[in-house]
């Protein structure tokens, strides 16, 4: 909040033109763009997690892990890659002249540079978060539910609407609001394709615009939509809790699809993969190879990325653990350990960084050194924390307390007790999330954009600035080396995740 | 509780080994070795190879160090204001006049009054005031199918807005810096009126509504989805020196031109340059660098990989560059390209030019 | 009403592997009749039920309602259409469902206001009217149970098949559920297979039992019948709790009464009644409720175990004399334990 304050601060147009001209428009096209996102998340990820998780289809182990894939893509990557491909002198367009005879302005041609582009990348990136929860959601659901529905005459399909869906609807939409609040706090994707978000607008408003009062209402508006997503993600899933299930009757989890459908399952299945993954990465390493694309200097860009993430995800963990053990047995505590987690969430890189970037200016102290970096760590620890906190507060959560007094009646206490029985047991949950944070933190821009002390370009903020330059074809190594980077913690989490479904 | 106590010790030993191991790329500016050694902070809003070539190459001549800060312009700009006296930039490079014009206006920078630079740098390449000094020339001009116009077609902006150009002109969004320094000096020659109305007739010949880049607009002509692209040169060039086939291709298949704002007015021409900061703590070495920038060297390295025009006419144009056929430049002050700019924004907001 | 057909299996096996889960199981469900079937963890009674339900395909055999084939090796009627109702022990209520949606759910052939009665009416039956709009979650494990009861019966199946549905009750409501639960079902006609590892269960509430043990159907008969003439030692220990002795060591007088044919006889503990006397020494002896058990000492290493209502209390060491109920001691040539 003070962050706001710090925002609010200085003088700029009067609240009549910021409504007018800046805060209802860049809402209007937020809100668009992230219900347009939605309803792709949910149709990409719903039935391809109903599948998996249900039948048995040729790909369909490899599906399972791939399907997270696109995690490891940022959204600007997604742009850069999908505005090539899709260009009106993209392969796609050029293809269809050269079949069809038709010149540019005969046919008409999905536009990239509008809000449903913009949430067509959003979403072809950020769907993994559905699929994830979805997936968790259906294999999770009680069997005998399922085998009940359909004893009394539900069919395949109605088996889905009627019962597994419905169940399964306030885990998905939790996961949803999650995905969306990332969604709100993209700046790269929309910056390059010039929709007027408010994530953009923040940044426009301030520094093109200098009306730093506007890209604070910005702001607060923004955190206000993502707030919103968040409590909502938190109320839907605290309505679980109803399902059961049962150790008995597990035999044939999965179904045979007959071979129409198996093949029309492994066909759907491979297109999402090839638009959301394979294609835009297959696109820039081609631009990449057909351009020569030289190597200059990437590798300290990719020291600092990993140096980044690996400081933000650490220092993120250990607030995470901090904060959990600290509230471990205290109920207030917890709750507002989790809210100030929920809130750093919730604040989008562009509005953190602004105010850091006000902090700065209040204290006097110059952008460079360990400054920089110890408010670029801030950031990433305020941003990503309370993804850490959840999952070693739900595993505090299930641990009983006579655990406690059994560790301490053997001599156990405190520090000794932390390392010998708190940590291993909270470590795997742990593991996994800051395994996420570490993707988030490669991949995160705005931020990093604006705080980065000298000699600490990303990859991320030099692919950002070689396609601001129109220099796409600079632009593919750094981003494809973001994906590769990646890539690695993406499977390792993919194949932790489907290792504890099976079991 | 104790083992908060020791979480708390090891964060503060983590944080001691980040700040220690922090600059892996340079070595810490208050590093006791380096008082020696005078050292020049640069805050550059370009991102180019043969800029690093050329930095190096000054670091070498003089034995001053160069740190330098790349970033979008005003992401620099928003970092100078927030590190104000504390920050340790000297100097800012900026492509655009009118960028170069809101670090002044943000009394982020001050006067660099050098005669030696006001001989070298034409008079309407520089400010007034000595703010900042024009260093290399960029060109905003039109791209064009041959096949469809002839230069004398394309000859003067006001070509642009009659009829037969309905549905035939590709350009970038209005709130691009180019535009709105083209739009400047419309204004200032002709009026907030008489520019604003040209504006209405080029979204109105639109082909399509303004999105992408400058370069996206050349590959609309090839493309076939329009026939005149409003650009900078160097992205007409850059496609022509690309290393792909496909971008050669979009090069041979359209031509570019300079228009004249009107028979004698010369064309429109903009600068990347450079200023002093507030914050700067010798004067007398950035007066060297920039200096520097205007030998023949310095002029051919910044334009090497950029494909601008050097601004001395006596350093031999980059590979590619001669492509652009000869002008007579706009002898117009840029100055006035921001100090228009807030006006062109609000005439092309008028104009419905997204 | 509807006249309901029996639901038959014809010889039907099913395989895993090597080893046979159902191995030529025959068994008729009778309308109007509860069938138990009883046996151990493993014995194969989830898998005859999977069969029964369509959730498997038999091996070989048949599975008809009435003269309608609904398995067999050439046809197969899945699960959805062969409207066959189940109930599960963890009851699989639909959570996001009231009861009377939960209730009305199979219901979809009928007309809106039809289905709300229907539903309705069998929501009555199991006693849940008051809480019609109310969602599973926060209702009890009994009226959990009987609306999934109810959402089984109410689109009046061809057959109902209960596996384990009272044994994730609490004790103390059990009775209840398990009284209102059994009635409904048997009013309704529809055959029943109430499948169970608890014997009382089986004894007090089925009118039929089936016994069945490592895939095959041990005896199948009235429950009466089946606990007093078990035809397997296996049948028996299904039902109760079983002793053996060898015929070696029992006294005289019982050997010329039960007229023993091998080294081995059986008894139910209440085969021995306790007398006065001083035949036997007293070892252990366990109160439990009206009946106590005792265990007293036989010739040797062996011990007699009888439970019986004792008049006086009793002490371990004190001697009693036994008679016995020749009925309850069965003698099963082949085996030896």
């Amino acid at each position: 909040m003070a962050l706001i304050a710090g925002i609010a601060a200085g003088d700029g147009a009067t609240w009549d033109h910021i409504l007018q001209n800046r805060l209802v428009p860049y809402t209007l096209t937020t809100l668009s763009v992230l219900l347009i996102a939605a309803t792709i998340m949910l149709g990409l990820a719903v039935p391809t997690a109903w599948l998996i998780s249900q039948y048995d289809f040729p790909g369909r182990s490899v599906f399972n892990w791939a399907m997270i894939l696109p995690l490891a893509m940022p959204g600007y990557v997604m742009a850069y890659a999908w505005a090539d491909l899709m260009g009106v002198a993209g392969p796609l367009q050029t293809q269809i002249r050269d079949m069809t005879g038709l010149s540019a302005r005969d046919y008409w041609f999905p536009n990239l540079f509008s809000a449903p582009g913009l949430a067509f990348v959003l979403a072809s990136t950020l769907f993994p978060y559905v699929y994830i929860t979805a997936r968790a959601a259906f294999s999770m659901q009680s069997l005998t539910t399922l085998e009940a529905a359909r004893s009394l005459g539900s069919s395949q399909l109605d088996l889905f609407w009627r019962v597994a869906l419905p169940v399964a609807l306030p885990t998905i939409l939790g996961g949803l609001c999650l995905a969306l609040m990332e969604a709100a706090a993209d700046y790269g994707a929309a910056d390059f394709l010039g929709i007027q978000t408010l994530g953009v607008g923040i940044i426009r408003s301030w520094t093109s615009f200098g009306e730093p009062n506007t890209a604070a209402r910005l702001a607060l508006m923004l955190i206000l939509i993502a707030a919103t997503f968040l409590i909502a993600s938190r109320m839907l899933q605290g309505q679980r809790g109803t399902q059961q299930t049962s150790s008995r009757w597990q035999t044939p989890r999965r179904t045979e699809l007959p071979s129409q459908a198996a093949i029309a399952a492994t066909a759907t299945c491979m297109l999402i993969l090839l638009i959301c993954f394979v294609a835009p990465v297959a696109r820039l390493l081609w631009l990449a190879l057909e351009n020569r694309a030289q190597a200059v200097d990437l590798a300290p860009l990719l020291r600092s990325s990993l140096i980044l993430g690996a400081l933000g995800a650490g220092f993120a963990f250990i607030t995470a653990l901090v904060f959990s053990l600290s509230s471990k047995r205290n109920e207030t505590v917890r709750m507002g350990a989790r809210l100030i987690a929920a809130a750093g969430y919730a604040a989008p890189g562009a509005v953190l960084g602004l105010g850091a970037l006000f902090i700065l200016r209040e204290t006097g102290q110059a952008l460079s050194g360990a400054v920089a970096i110890g408010f670029l760590v801030w950031i990433y620890v305020s941003r990503f924390t309370s993804a850490g906190v959840e999952p070693i507060q739900a595993t505090l959560a299930r641990l009983p307390k006579s655990l406690d007094q059994a560790s301490q009646s053997l001599g156990t206490t405190g520090l000794r007790q932390f390392w010998r029985v708190d940590l291993p047991l909270i470590a795997p949950g742990a593991l996994a999330a800051t395994l996420i944070l570490f993707v988030e933190i490669l991949k995160e821009l705005p931020a990093t954009l604006m705080l980065r002390p000298f000699g600490w370009d990303t990859l991320a903020v030099r692919a950002h600035a070689y396609a601001t330059d129109e220099r796409l074809a600079q632009a593919t190594l750094p981003s494809l080396l973001i994906v590769l980077a990646g890539l690695v913690p993406v499977l390792l989490l993919s194949w932790r995740l489907s290792r504890t479904e099976r079991s | 509780m104790t083992f908060k106590t020791h979480l708390v010790a090891g964060f503060s030993l983590l944080v001691g080994a980040v700040a220690a191991c922090s600059d892996p790329a340079t070595p810490p500016a208050e590093d006791s070795t380096a008082e020696a050694q005078s050292v020049l902070t640069i805050y550059s809003s370009r991102h180019y190879d043969s800029d690093k070539e050329l930095f190096a190459m000054f670091e070498q001549e003089t034995g001053a160090r160069l740190d330098v800060r790349e970033a979008g312009a005003s992401q620099l700009l928003e970092t100078l204001r927030a590190e104000g006296d504390q920050s340790p930039a000297d100097v800012v490079i900026a492509a655009d006049a009118g960028s170069l014009w809101r670090f002044q206006e943000a009394g982020l920078t001050q006067p660099l009054i050098s005669d030696s630079l006001n001989g070298l740098v034409p008079a309407n390449y520089r400010d007034p005031d000595a703010h900042w000094y024009g260093v290399a020339r960029r060109l905003r001009g039109i791209a064009y199918d041959p096949n469809r116009w002839t230069p004398e077609d394309l000859a003067y902006w006001d070509r642009l807005a009659t009829e037969d150009k309905a549905g035939e002109i590709c350009v970038r969004s209005s709130s691009n810096i180019y535009n709105l320094s083209l739009m400047s000096e419309l204004i200032d020659r002709y009026g907030a009126e008489a520019a604003q109305s040209w504006a209405t007739s080029i979204v109105a010949n639109m082909a399509r509504s303004p999105q992408g880049g400058d370069t996206d607009q050349i590959r609309a002509i090839a493309a076939g989805e329009c026939s005149i692209a409003i650009v900078n040169h160097y992205y007409w060039i850059r496609l022509g020196a690309s290393e792909t086939e496909a971008d050669q291709a979009v090069a041979a298949a359209t031509s570019f031109l300079l228009p004249q704002f009107e028979e004698g007015s010369g064309s429109h021409v903009n600068i990347t340059g450079i200023g002093l900061t507030k914050t700067a703590d010798d004067p007398a070495l950035a007066e060297q660098f920039i200096t520097f920038l205007l030998t023949e060297s310095g002029q051919s390295y910044l334009t090497r990989d950029t494909k601008e025009l050097p601004l001395l006419d006596t350093t031999p144009l980059p590979d590619g560059v001669e492509k652009v056929p000869a002008f007579v430049a706009s002898d117009t002050q840029l100055g006035l390209y921001g100090e228009n700019q807030a006006e062109a924004q609000r005439l092309f907001d008028l104009a419905g030019w997204n | 009403m509807t006249e309901h057909a029996a639901l038959i299996a014809d010889q039907i096996s099913r395989r895993f592997g090597d080893r046979a889960a159902v191995d030529g199981i025959s068994l008729r469900l009778e309308p109007g009749q509860i069938t138990s079937l009883i046996g151990q963890s493993g014995s194969g009674k989830t898998t005859l039920l999977r069969l029964l339900a369509g959730m498997e395909r038999p091996d070989s055999g048949r599975i008809l309602s009435g003269d309608t084939v609904l398995s067999s090796t050439s046809q197969h009627v899945p699960i959805e259409k062969r409207k066959i109702g189940l109930v599960f022990q963890d009851f699989a209520l639909f959570p996001h469902l009231t009861v009377l949606e939960n209730v009305m759910f199979g219901l979809r052939a009928l007309p809106k206001l039809d289905r709300e009665k229907r539903a309705t009416a069998w929501i009555d039956r199991l006693g849940l009217s008051h809480r019609v709009s109310a969602y599973p979650h926060h209702l009890s494990g009994g009226e959990q149970q009987r609306t999934a009861i109810a959402r089984a019966l109410a689109p009046e199946p061809v057959a109902i098949l209960l596996d384990e549905p009272f044994s994730g009750l609490d004790p103390s409501m059990r009775d209840q559920v398990r009284d209102v639960a059994l009635q409904a079902i048997r009013e309704s006609g529809i055959p029943s297979l109430l499948v169970t590892h608890d014997a009382s269960e089986a004894l007090v509430h089925a009118d039929k039992l089936a016994v069945i043990d490592a895939g095959k159907l041990l005896q199948t008969g009235a429950p009466e019948e089946v606990y007093r003439a078990p035809n397997s030692l296996g049948v028996a220990k299904a039902l109760g709790p079983v002793h053996s002795v060898e015929t070696a060591n029992l006294p005289e007088t019982w050997r010329n009464m039960l007229a023993p044919s091998g080294t081995w006889l059986h008894y139910r503990p209440e085969a021995l009644t306790v007398a006065a006397g001083s035949d036997f020494v007293i070892k252990r002896l366990r109160l439990a409720g009206p009946i106590s058990e005792l265990e007293l000492d036989l010739t040797g290493a062996q011990s007699l175990f009888a439970a019986s209502q004792l008049g006086a209390p009793l002490h371990s060491g004190d001697r009693v004399s036994l008679s016995i109920n020749p009925d309850l001691f069965f003698d099963f040539p082949e085996e030896t334990t």
